[in-house]
């Protein structure tokens, strides 16, 4: 499996792997030293593996970021840029290998002594281009178990797969074509448009990412791992803060577990706590790429979630005011509209193409005046009915059959399987958009 | 064992399911009327002979009206012009259209600044050629084979764009819909557009021609020859700033490669560039097209061209 991972890596850039076989030695050293070490010295191979790791994902992925803004701010000096490809799947195997030291370090998991068994954790390659992030907790012990062939985890990951599949090529990739026609050249499109264009990224990125995350899954579960889950039906969140806790749940627990209660959490002043759930999603966003929009929609998610905590108070009382009840479904439909509202908002600036774009995507919006949404030749009347009837069905399905079906867990499960396996399989075929649409998070 | 009882039985039930939408679909293309296919369907129906096609782009498809050219010259003409079609397209069409129209005797071919760049021709292999009915047809270029289907294959059909679906349905549920123009004709009827277009015209750049596009045309010279089909090729006007000249550099020389051509192959080549009303708004929906009134004069000047011809030859 070590072997197939190698290969799964070097399909890209094949010298890369020697930079990764650096950062896994260094970091399996680190791992056990830090285990053999008296207490000082542990947090000295500690910090060894994080330069070792961040200094990789620096030079990679953010130098040229800082530089071109050096360059930019003194025009005196220009500083050279690399001229280099950022490896596939830099940020998340990194905070995978990070995950593993810091573990070790609190206690929480022993060192593991098997190079290959640790190298495969880093480099596992069902989860190594774009997660699930996973914790050595989870997974390391996986390995060392001998896996034999089951028939009922290889069912629950082919029909997860198959599901990955039907959000990716159906959904992502259709609405894509909307998306980008409208991103690519907003000037073109009216304000109603960017709106559409905008809900319908919204979907675009969660089927993209959960449908890969679902493949993921799927793939490692076929040979009996149990990865963690990555997506939890997000668009249902009643808050910011409960959209994060369904939305890319590998990545937010990580800052969470990592930096949020190493600056502190909660158990700081006001002011300072607020001062950590910034910080965490300005990095955060910062960590999805290095680009100003990145670090704006981070801030802005940021922004939402130190708001709704400044203002719990307010917003209570006013529902008090207007006799609403907290579980009232009025209060829900209103509270899920919101945040899926705002959600999408932010994607606008991860979706633009530079700052300048997203706010003039912005200003388009809510300026221009509001007319039918038109076709285009590309994406015609009949396109959009079919987008937003499969959009339906998707979030119909996923609230309320889909994880029966995939774990086996409904009464008539054999009738349940095949109808799935069918269905599934057939509108994949028929109505799926194959233009090799790489998955949006694999550029991270 | 239950797993491949599993996989079997899915995978059955697919195939079935897919084939049978194959074929629904296939069929609904054959049947439907909307624009593209409708139009396709029209003009190879073989039960409905005509015997004078139109071919060309937009320039065609908004400027020659049948109804005029079968009132002068006597004959049974349809209009075949499709939006941005190049010569590739031009060509795809007619050997479609050959092999249908058994009584055919003449075929205008429309040439336009854009007619020689087949690389930005839209029609590319995810459309669907539902008048193909003889197999597989391939054009051999220098570049490479350019591809058309007769008809969607089993497990094909998410290759094809959602209006394609569409045209099925539309063809599936209504198969008797009457088609909106008559022969193919698609008028600008509101006068102009030129606020809009005027500024895009594209000042400046060269006409693109390649030998390649220019085997095209000789394989239309070719299939007609063959067909013992009468080919006349023609240029629709344009309005003063796009005529040659004005905004393309090249134009004059383009235009003298292509009478060259016509010579050489003894075809005749009306070139209405610089008719009368070229200089006219009144006469333009934009820069590049005719409104109907300019369409109308048009037409009725390329009739009487052609009645001299035909009656000449």
């Amino acid at each position: 499996m070590l072997l197939a991972s190698c290969y799964f890596y070097m399909a890209f850039i094949p010298v890369y792997i020697l930079i990764l076989a650096g950062t896994i030695i260094i970091d399996y050293c680190a791992g056990i030293l830090i285990e053999n070490a008296a207490p000082k010295k542990r947090k000295l191979y500690l910090l060894l593996s994080i330069v070792a790791n961040i200094g990789v994902l620096a030079v990679f992925k953010y130098y040229n970021f800082f530089i071109e803004n050096i360059n930019a701010v003194a025009s005196s000096v220009q500083l050279p840029l690399l001229g280099i490809l950022l490896p596939i799947g830099l940020s998340f195997h990194t905070f995978q290998a990070l995950s593993y030291t810091i573990e070790v370090y609190r206690g929480n998991q022993k060192a593991e002594r098997h190079f290959g068994i640790y190298a495969l954790y880093v480099m596992f390659y069902p989860q190594l281009v774009a997660g699930p992030i996973e914790r050595p907790q989870n997974l390391l012990h996986q390995f060392h178990d001998r896996h034999v062939f089951n028939q009922n985890n290889f069912f629950i990951g082919f029909k997860m797969m198959l599901w990955g599949m039907f959000k990716k090529v159906v959904i992502a990739d259709r609405l894509a074509i909307f998306v980008n026609q409208v991103y690519d050249s907003p000037s073109d499109f009216n304000g109603s448009m960017i709106f559409l264009a905008t809900i319908f990224f919204a979907v675009q990125i969660y089927c993209d990412f959960s449908g890969y995350s679902s493949i993921a899954i799927g793939a490692a579960r076929t040979m009996g791992f149990k990865l963690m889950t990555n997506f939890e039906t997000p668009y249902r969140a009643k808050n910011i803060n409960e959209f994060w806790k369904r939305w890319h749940i590998s990545l937010s627990t990580w800052f969470k577990d990592y930096l949020y209660i190493s600056l502190g959490g909660n158990r700081v002043s006001v002011p300072r706590w607020y001062l950590n759930l910034f910080l965490v999603f300005l990095i955060s966003g910062f960590w999805h790429g290095a680009n100003w929009i990145f670090i704006i929609w981070g801030a802005l998610h940021g922004f939402y979630l130190v708001f709704a905590m400044a203002t719990k108070n307010i917003k209570n009382s006013i529902i008090k005011k207007i006799h609403l009840t907290k579980s009232s479904s009025i209060n829900t439909a209103l509270q899920i509209t919101t945040t899926f509202l705002l959600v999408s908002f932010a994607w606008i600036f991860f979706r633009a193409k530079n700052v300048s774009d997203a706010f003039y995507l912005i200003k388009k919006m809510f300026s221009d005046k509001w007319l039918f949404p038109e076709a285009t030749a590309i994406f015609t009347y009949f396109s959009m009915i079919l987008s937003v009837g499969l959009i339906i069905f998707l979030f119909y399905a996923e609230s309320t059959f889909i994880t029966k079906i995939i774990e086996s867990r409904l009464q008539d499960k054999k009738r349940a399987n095949l109808f799935f396996g069918i269905a599934v399989l057939t509108m994949i075929l028929l109505l799926g958009v194959f233009q090799k649409l790489s998955f949006i998070y694999f550029q991270f | 064992m239950q797993l491949i009882r599993y996989f079997f039985t899915v995978g059955l039930v697919v195939i079935l399911i897919t084939a049978f939408v194959t074929r629904f679909t296939n069929k609904g293309l054959r049947q439907s009327h909307v624009d593209f296919y409708g139009k396709m369907n029209a003009a190879f129906d073989s039960t409905k002979q005509t015997n004078a096609l139109l071919v060309g782009s937009s320039r065609v498809l908004v400027h020659l009206d049948p109804k005029i050219i079968d009132s002068v010259t006597g004959l049974n003409s349809y209009n075949l012009g499709l939006n941005a079609a190049s010569i590739k397209t031009c060509f795809n069409i007619l050997s479609g259209a050959i092999k249908c129209q058994k009584q055919l005797k003449v075929v205008v071919l429309s040439i336009d600044y854009n007619t020689f760049s087949i690389e930005q021709d839209p029609y590319k292999d995810a459309y669907y050629y539902p008048f193909e009915n003889e197999g597989l047809y391939v054009i051999k270029t220098d570049s490479g084979n350019v591809r058309l289907v007769h008809k969607i294959r089993l497990f094909d059909v998410s290759l094809y764009d959602d209006y394609v679906k569409y045209a099925a349905i539309d063809g599936l549920l209504r198969p008797k819909r009457i088609l909106q123009y008559y022969k193919g004709y698609v008028p600008h009827l509101e006068l102009n557009d030129f606020d809009n277009k005027l500024n895009s015209a594209t000042a400046g750049n060269e006409i693109t021609y390649s030998t390649e596009a220019f085997k095209i045309l000789k394989l239309c010279i070719a299939i007609c020859k063959q067909h013992n089909v009468k080919l006349i090729m023609v240029m629709a006007p344009y309005f003063k700033d796009q005529s040659p000249g004005k905004n393309f550099p090249n134009a004059a020389e383009y235009i003298n490669t292509i009478e060259l051509t016509a010579k050489q192959n003894e075809i005749p080549f009306y070139n209405y560039t610089n008719m009368s009303i070229a200089g006219e708004r009144e006469y333009f929906y934009n820069v590049n097209h005719l409104n109907i009134k300019g369409a109308t004069l048009y037409t009725k000047a390329l009739a009487d061209s052609i009645k001299k011809y035909l009656e000449s030859n």
